[in-house]
């Protein structure tokens, strides 16, 4: 039996650590119900609704990634759409994770099938959502298949590989963007929320997951691939390179062209909103438009991109677009849609948090949402899955060229 | 058929009587209301509010507005939330996933969660109460239960438990038969001869939000009574005022 390297080993066992730690602070909040988190009524989603969005944006990249390199058939790509397509499949099953962790009653999710309203951006969701993860897995497969060629032949495959993959590229690539539009639906259609109602959301969200998911495929890129081989195709890593910083100045102008409308109207609402924005959560808008801006100059000035400097951009795009996500609900639940002019000053109506606490208030007109201890635990199961699948990945396949 | 509310706030006092006879009615756990009442403008209930024109106490009291285009209903992936013939937005308990679009799509705030088991909350509470039987409509969707399950969302229903199965009711709406000042009005919208009717088309009435586009059915009543207590001010006795001043 072959002998599995240190560290891929050590990552198997902390991503399967982080899965069991997942697990168990998930049952745990089944049996307790939801109140182990810092949700309430006038603030239903939080981390678990922020990391889906997060993961769905980073399951962009690797699909996007296997199909410029086969669009536009470029070789020095080629070598790295294994891991990207993993890393996709791993992130999409991820978001899949995240969402039934949001689920109240996570065992009625069968009627999604069963009663389903066709009107509903959710459902839309979760149709793109199961057909991305039978995109990822295709592109898996595919990316695989050279290494079951023997099998494949026997089959009686007439086509080389290489045009399946080019084939499948044409369906793979607006797929990767449509998940992206079709999820920010769910925000963009409600015009009841001031800071989601806006037509501009569904295309900043491709930005956003270009920019995110082609710096996490940059990453599991600097992780996985072997070092001679991640330098003869620097080309490759240098184009992903640069169509993500090309996202985030297209990300950063579109959050700006977001505010302009806001600040523009003047109303009392939007008045609110901007406070919120840029005064409540001022520090967390900053570092959502700064932390992505200092990536896009590394990874465009970056001269001849060492595997530090790429890797220090993407963690810096990650880390950013995650506050980002965190970003679309933290404002837009603070600002409770009904409001009164009363003795001309906007006055909010409040809600009901839906739990009781002796000597804390019932009506909130603000909400103070900080994930709880749990929140966080049951938060590291779909990265600490994306670790696992990756680790197993490496150990079971050839993700290299030239790997034995 | 088309039930709908109208609530006199001439007429409110903001007793909050309705508030605790839907929760009573309804076994809402700690925490929860299907109903609510505030004052206008003040940060604290019956307390009034200063304007140029003097001090003023206005209520408002907020349930579910049953809304004709009802964006929760539009926005729910398993169709929980519905339209019933007699147009009323329910929950089905059974098909509820507890995903709370709804709730991020309700502009009223009146959609509550379960975020914990509401039958352990009472249990701890040390009392039980509520009308104690199940409501399914067309004997499959499980409209209203006393205890309901811990991670579903749940809102007033135009008290379905009263309603006969021809949509007729026998007892109308515990907030209309409770309001100790007749505020409130049930009927059906489409009957021209219904009081709702007479009075959503002979007075000067105003539905929340309007320009969500969401069309409620519960209509307000205007309030025409002037509630200065104190006043007007001249404009140096303004400045010195705070908008939320308490009245002792």
């Amino acid at each position: 039996m072959k002998k599995l390297s240190a560290k891929k080993t050590a990552a198997l066992v902390i991503g399967a650590a982080m899965c069991a730690a997942g697990l168990a602070a998930w049952i745990y909040q089944l049996v307790q119900g939801m109140q182990v988190t810092n949700l309430r009524n006038s603030f239903t989603w939080g981390l678990y609704m922020g990391s889906f969005e997060f993961f769905i944006a980073m399951a962009t990249g690797g699909i996007l990634a296997f199909s410029i390199a086969y669009l536009w058939n470029i070789e020095t790509l080629k070598p790295f759409v294994k891991i990207a397509s993993i890393g996709s499949l791993a992130s999409v099953v991820a978001a899949g994770v995240a969402i039934f962790e949001d689920l109240g009653e996570p065992f009625h999710a069968l009627y999604m099938i069963i009663t389903p309203n066709v009107g509903s951006p959710l459902f839309w969701d979760v149709v793109i959502l199961t057909l991305y993860v039978i995109v990822c897995l295709v592109a898996v497969v595919l990316t695989l298949l050279p290494d079951t060629k023997k099998h494949v032949h026997d089959r009686g495959y007439r086509m080389t590989n290489e045009e399946n993959c080019r084939r499948f590229s044409f369906i793979a690539f607006p797929m990767a963007f449509l998940l992206n539009i079709i999820t920010s639906f769910m925000f963009a259609t409600q015009n009841t929320r001031e800071w989601w109602h806006s037509a501009l959301i569904p295309v900043n969200a491709c930005a956003e997951a270009t920019a995110v998911g082609l710096s996490f495929t940059i990453l599991l890129c600097v992780l996985m691939v072997r070092h001679e081989i991640f330098v003869e195709n620097s080309d490759g890593i240098r184009l992903l390179s640069r169509i993500a910083a090309a996202s985030i100045a297209a990300y950063i102008v579109m959050s700006f062209i977001e505010i302009v409308p806001l600040a523009w109207s003047g109303t009392q609402e939007s008045r609110h909103l901007l406070h919120l924005i840029f005064h409540t959560y001022g520090p967390l808008f900053w570092l959502e438009i700064l932390l992505p801006l200092l990536a896009m100059i590394l990874f465009l000035v970056g001269g001849g991109l060492g595997k530090e400097l790429v890797s220090v951009a993407g963690i810096l795009v990650i880390a950013g677009i995650f506050i980002q996500r965190m970003m679309l609900l933290l404002p837009a639940f603070n600002s409770i849609p009904l409001t009164l002019p009363v003795a001309g000053k906007l006055w909010t109506f409040p809600i009901a948090v839906g739990t009781f606490t002796e000597g804390e208030d019932v009506f909130v007109r603000f909400w103070n949402y900080v994930p709880t201890a749990v929140e966080w635990i049951v938060g590291i199961l779909p990265v600490g899955l994306i670790v696992f699948v990756m680790a197993a990945a490496a150990i079971l396949f050839r993700l290299n060229p030239g790997e034995e | 058929m088309r039930y709908c509310m109208v609530i006199d706030l001439d007429k409110c006092i903001g007793c909050q009587t309705c508030a605790v006879i839907c929760k009573m009615h309804h076994a809402q756990p700690q925490g929860t209301w299907w109903n609510r009442v505030f004052t206008q403008g003040s940060d604290y209930h019956q307390s009034a509010v200063g304007t140029k024109d003097g001090f003023k106490i206005e209520y408002l009291p907020v349930s579910c507005q049953m809304c004709d285009n009802a964006p929760c209903e539009r926005v729910c992936p398993t169709g929980a939330t519905y339209k019933n013939e007699e147009g009323m937005i329910l929950v089905d308990y059974d098909r509820c996933i507890g995903c709370r679009t709804c709730m991020a799509a309700c502009p009223y705030g009146v959609r509550q969660f379960n975020w914990k088991d509401p039958k352990k909350a009472k249990e701890e509470a040390g009392y039980a109460y509520g009308y104690p039987f199940d409501v399914t409509e067309k004997g499959k969707r499980l409209v209203y239960t006393q205890d309901r399950p811990a991670g579903v969302v749940e809102k007033c229903t135009f008290c379905v438990e009263c309603m006969n199965a021809d949509g007729t009711y026998d007892a109308l709406p515990a907030c209309v038969r409770a309001c100790p000042g007749k505020a409130r009005y049930f009927g059906d919208l489409d009957d021209p001869n219904s009081e709702v009717s007479r009075l959503v088309s002979s007075k000067q009435v105003f539905r929340l939000k309007e320009e969500y586009g969401t069309e409620p059915k519960v209509y307000y009543i205007s309030s025409t009574k002037s509630k200065n207590v104190e006043g007007p001010w001249t404009e140096q006795s303004w400045e010195n005022k705070t908008p939320n001043t308490i009245i002792p």
